[in-house]
């Protein structure tokens, strides 16, 4: 299967993506499709046996939108300038519709309409006076209303387009009703010219020309605003240096970004952003990560810490080989997962899409059904004409299909400000609906660095020779409890000894022998399981694990040679994080395959009431299924290793934190940049957030569309209330689609703090 | 940009030397009026004469209490050049007292009993090519005054205005309207000199709805003589 994202040009509403969704579909070989109208980005899976690229173009353009470049290095420049392009020409068109639009409107309103009548004191040409030279005033009508109409013609040929392939688009309301007045006026020039001089009261030039003009301003602010919302990866993106200074041959060569290849040795100096990852060779220097991770205190690198593109370097001059370039770099995968975050859809944003594809069938039928009626009452064409295309105008649905994705472009930018990676629409909307939050306890709620606090060893035996043994035998090991075991044999400078069957026991601890002793190292499950007893040392056991530490038992031979106690360090955020998801409402739980001792020592630190203690890595997802069954449970896992991953998965939104492992990362939802637990906080409220906003904004569209279409259809009018004017009809639609996006720029201004 | 200025530039230029060129060509209400005029006149009893002494044309209503009159040259000389005169009897019977009137509407009240308002034209004398009937004298007016000349839509009618709210009126299409002539008064001179509207005989007193030359309607208080010609 290939994945392949494809900008496209020309789309003007929810309706187009659905249209183009149904399009692409209907391409042999392609399994799914999703366009998104906010970014203007399809994503298609599709099985590259049976479908071509090329087809998916070109099913694409047949709908009557442009297929733009596919995704590759280089094309979010491209995005960028196509963007700048469109906003300009959408801004000549809309000065020229202005200029055209404005006399248009003056020669028409001035003279005939009650409502500015006040207006009788400004000049009028003579030579357009509508009673004196009614067929002047009509030509002078088109004359300028040509250049808009002409301006506006993507209106009619997307439009038409649409409507006569059975899926009519905002476009298609537009060009039907701007299409009827200019029709209906030109009639009536023809009347006037027949010498029906009463025809010149019947003249819609300028309905058509204002709506036109007003449509392209409403553009035009759309996609100011649009650009506005994806401001975050646009940041991102502007963070990557455009050249490396690359060591060949002894000789410094600085060459563009995109030559640089893995092995390169590059050289950063002080102030210079690193351009590509890699691990430092040679130098010191703090390195501003903030860029990345959110973090703002600058971390130090030495010869072999890894260091990441865009990020600074502050003091020290430092030589690095790359390790990862173009879209391998840390950078290049946030922007990828932010962007991929942005195209995808929130489930909510599919009541929205539901509404928005049978939206304007439906619309259409309404403007007939309510224009036909008002006909048969009066017998008024004009009038009815007014009904028709104010029914249409106003019931155009962008407002509709940019509520959701403009929320999630704005609320996921937001969050990769913060160093929170949504992973999807889907994660940005789950993580609000969470009552119940898991915290993994080693490396998400302590630093996951453990230290030795205690060594007790078994009466005879030698406190040196227990610690070199047991650090020997875990210098095999990856676990934190075992390298904190090795650093401490290594501080007290014991030399280490070579193991021989070394064996990891998942969940347990270690096994192996050294020097022909037979040596086990684990928790108190290995005891139970393997049969030791704990004898003397049971005592000691329990004060340690009392005091939150973690009792290693060390078994030589069979026999219980001591224990050595590790203890973890919580976090400094962690209690502090906990105490606002409580205060949140979130039941707060931690997950550990520590002794239950150990964890709620920990877990009344931290102040957390309810501890699911030595579960082991295997069966966390059961736990956290079993949490999901209580209620049931939306529940939140949070976790960084690899054990953490299944348990990710099951949750209902799972969260790694930056410390924590590629797979975790790869396993969860959302990705927090940053170690501090604080941030787990911030991404539910920024999710609760964008919801509310989202929801805000369909109340208001949904809620316009509600009223403005029985007003437009005249049932005020119908009890003596106000008509709704065609043109006061454009205005409120173009506003419609502004406040929406405005209300979704109101999350730009989210604060990290509680 | 420039593209875009360009083409506006351009549009407005076409628009603005188009529209003069075509100012003529264009002018529906004034070639039909004329056209209306001459099938209103040609429905008339007694056609139009000439008033040798006045050297102007004289429509007289077909109830002989009226008469639309127009130049059949203009010189610059005489207080009006398109002018309505009326029976003074009707108003005076109605409280008027003549002596509150303006001095230029009692010009043919001695002589004549009757009144007139008019207004005067421009003074470059009219240029016949052929005979100077009433109808080229009235054509000629109308191409080098256009400007009296509306359409009323409330009445489908065309008209001549003689002075502020006061003139001509006769029907676009004969065959589809029962006013085919009417002569419409602005009664405000009237009433502030002591009329009773109501009680004017042989003149229709009501409100009309009425248009400016921009087309903005109004509801006015007339005097109204309607003829049904056929």
């Amino acid at each position: 299967m290939t994945k392949q994202t494809i900008a496209i040009g020309g789309m003007t509403c929810a309706a187009c993506a659905k249209r183009i969704e149904r399009a692409v579909g209907k391409v042999g070989g392609v399994l799914s499709v999703s366009v998104n109208f906010a970014t203007e980005k399809a994503t298609v899976s599709y099985d590259p046996r049976q479908a071509k690229l090329s087809s998916i173009r070109g099913a694409i353009e047949n709908a009557g939108y442009q297929a733009l470049e596919t995704e590759k290095n280089g094309a979010a420049d491209k995005d960028k300038l196509r963007k700048e392009r469109e906003i300009r020409v959408l801004k000549m068109k809309f000065t020229v519709a202005a200029l055209f639009g404005l006399p248009l409107l003056y020669i028409a309103m001035v003279p005939m309409d009650p409502i500015v009548q006040w207006l009788w004191w400004l000049p009028f040409p003579s030579i357009l006076r509508p009673m004196n030279y009614p067929l002047n005033y009509a030509l002078a009508e088109i004359a300028l209303v040509l250049p808009i109409l002409a301006v506006g013609y993507r209106f009619y040929t997307v439009g038409f387009k649409a409507f006569f392939q059975g899926s009519p688009n905002m476009d298609s309301l537009i060009a039907i009703g701007t299409s009827a007045a200019v029709a209906y006026s030109l009639y009536s020039t023809w009347q006037i010219a027949q010498g029906d001089f009463a025809a010149v009261d019947r003249m819609y030039f300028e309905s058509a020309g204002v709506i036109i003009a007003l449509i392209l301003l409403g553009k035009t602010l759309e996609s100011i605003s649009k650009g506005k919302t994806s401001e975050a990866i646009k940041k991102l993106m502007g963070l990557a240096p455009k050249t490396a200074v690359v060591i060949k041959d002894g000789r410094e060569t600085e060459i563009p970004i995109d030559d640089v290849e893995i092995g390169d040795v590059i050289l950063v100096r002080p102030g210079g952003k690193i351009p590509v990852d890699g691990v430092v060779t040679d130098g010191h220097s703090a390195v501003d990560e903030s860029m990345l991770t959110g973090e703002s205190i600058p971390l130090d690198k030495k010869a072999g810490d890894k260091v990441y593109a865009a990020t600074i370097n502050k003091n020290g001059v430092i030589r690095f080989e790359a390790a990862k370039v173009g879209s391998d770099t840390a950078l290049a995968q946030i922007i990828k997962l932010v962007e991929d975050a942005q195209g995808s859809k929130a489930p909510i944003a599919q009541t929205a899409d539901i509404v928005s594809g049978v939206f304007v069938p439906v619309v259409c039928v309404l403007a007939v059904a309510a224009a036909a009626a008002w006909y048969f009452y009066l017998r008024d064409a004009a009038f009815s004409l007014t009904i028709f295309i104010s029914v249409l105008i106003i019931a155009c649905p962008c407002a509709l299909g940019l509520a959701t994705p403009t929320a999630i472009m704005v609320g996921t930018g937001k969050g990769a400000e913060y160093g929170i990676l949504f992973k999807s629409g889907e994660a940005l909307e789950a993580a609000h609906r969470a009552d119940t939050i898991v915290f993994d306890k080693t490396g998400t709620l302590t630093e996951g660095k453990p230290e030795v606090t205690d060594i007790v060893p078994a009466e005879g035996v030698d406190r040196a020779r227990l610690l070199r043994l047991a650090a020997s035998a875990e210098k095999g090991s990856e676990h934190p409890l075992g390298e904190a075991v090795v650093r401490r044999a290594e501080e007290e400078k014991l030399a280490l000894l070579d193991v021989k069957d070394f064996q990891a026991l998942t969940g347990l601890g270690i096994e192996g022998t050294i020097e022909g002793t037979r040596l086990c190292a684990g928790n108190r499950k290995l005891m139970t399981e393997k049969g030791f007893s704990l004898g003397s040392l049971e005592a000691e056991s329990d004060r340690l694990a009392e005091e939150g530490k973690t009792p290693m038992y060390i078994v030589l031979d069979g026999a219980l040679a001591g224990i050595i106690a590790v203890a973890d360090v919580v976090k400094k955020s962690s209690a502090e994080a906990i105490g606002i998801l409580r205060g949140m409402g979130l039941t707060v739980a931690m997950i550990t395959g520590d002794n239950v001792r150990t964890a709620n020592a920990i877990a009344r630190q931290v102040g957390i009431d309810r501890v699911l203690a030595e579960v082991l890595p295997q069966d966390k997802s059961d736990e956290v299924k079993k949490l999901q069954a209580e209620g049931p449970r939306k529940v939140i896992m949070v976790g960084d290793g690899i054990n953490d991953a299944p348990a990710l998965v099951q949750a209902d939104i799972g969260i790694a934190i930056g410390s924590g492992t590629d797979v975790a990362m790869e396993s969860a939802d959302i990705v927090l940049m940053r170690s501090d637990l604080m941030d787990v906080p911030t991404a539910i409220r920024l999710s609760r957030s964008t919801i509310r906003n989202i929801k805000q904004n369909l109340f208001w569209a949904f809620a316009y569309n509600t009223a403005g279409i029985p007003v437009a259809a005249g049932l005020l009018y119908l009890f003596g209330g106000p008509l709704l004017n065609p043109i006061l009809a454009a205005a409120a639609m173009s506003l419609s689609s502004v406040s929406v996006l405005s209300n979704a720029l109101r999350l730009k201004r989210f604060n990290q703090g509680p | 940009m420039k593209k875009y200025m360009v083409i506006f530039t351009l549009a407005m230029s076409f628009f603005a030397f188009g529209a003069e060129a075509a100012s003529f060509g264009t002018d529906v209400v004034g070639a039909r009026a004329v056209t209306a005029f001459q099938e209103m006149l040609g429905a008339l009893e007694s056609p139009p004469v000439l008033d040798e002494a006045e050297n102007a044309w004289v429509l007289t209503a077909p109830d002989g209490k009226a008469a639309f009159r127009w130049r059949r040259d203009t010189d610059g000389n005489r207080p009006f050049d398109v002018y309505l005169c009326f029976d003074a009897e009707p108003f005076i019977k109605a409280g008027l007292d003549v002596n509150k009137l303006p001095a230029e509407m009692k010009s043919l009240l001695e002589s004549g009993g009757q009144l007139v308002l008019g207004s005067r034209l421009s003074p470059e004398p009219l240029v016949y090519e052929g005979d100077a009937g009433p109808l080229s004298s009235f054509e000629q007016i109308v191409r080098r005054d256009r400007d009296v000349i509306g359409y009323h839509t409330a009445l489908d009618h065309y008209g001549v205005t003689v002075s502020e709210g006061s003139l001509l009126e006769w029907a676009r299409d004969m065959s589809k309207n029962d006013k085919d002539l009417v002569f419409v008064l602005n009664p405000k001179v009237f009433i502030d000199a002591g009329t009773d509207p109501a009680r004017v005989e042989g003149w229709a007193f009501g409100k009309v709805t009425v248009e400016d030359s921009r087309g903005r309607k109004s509801e006015a208080d007339k005097f109204l003589k309607p003829f049904n010609l056929r």
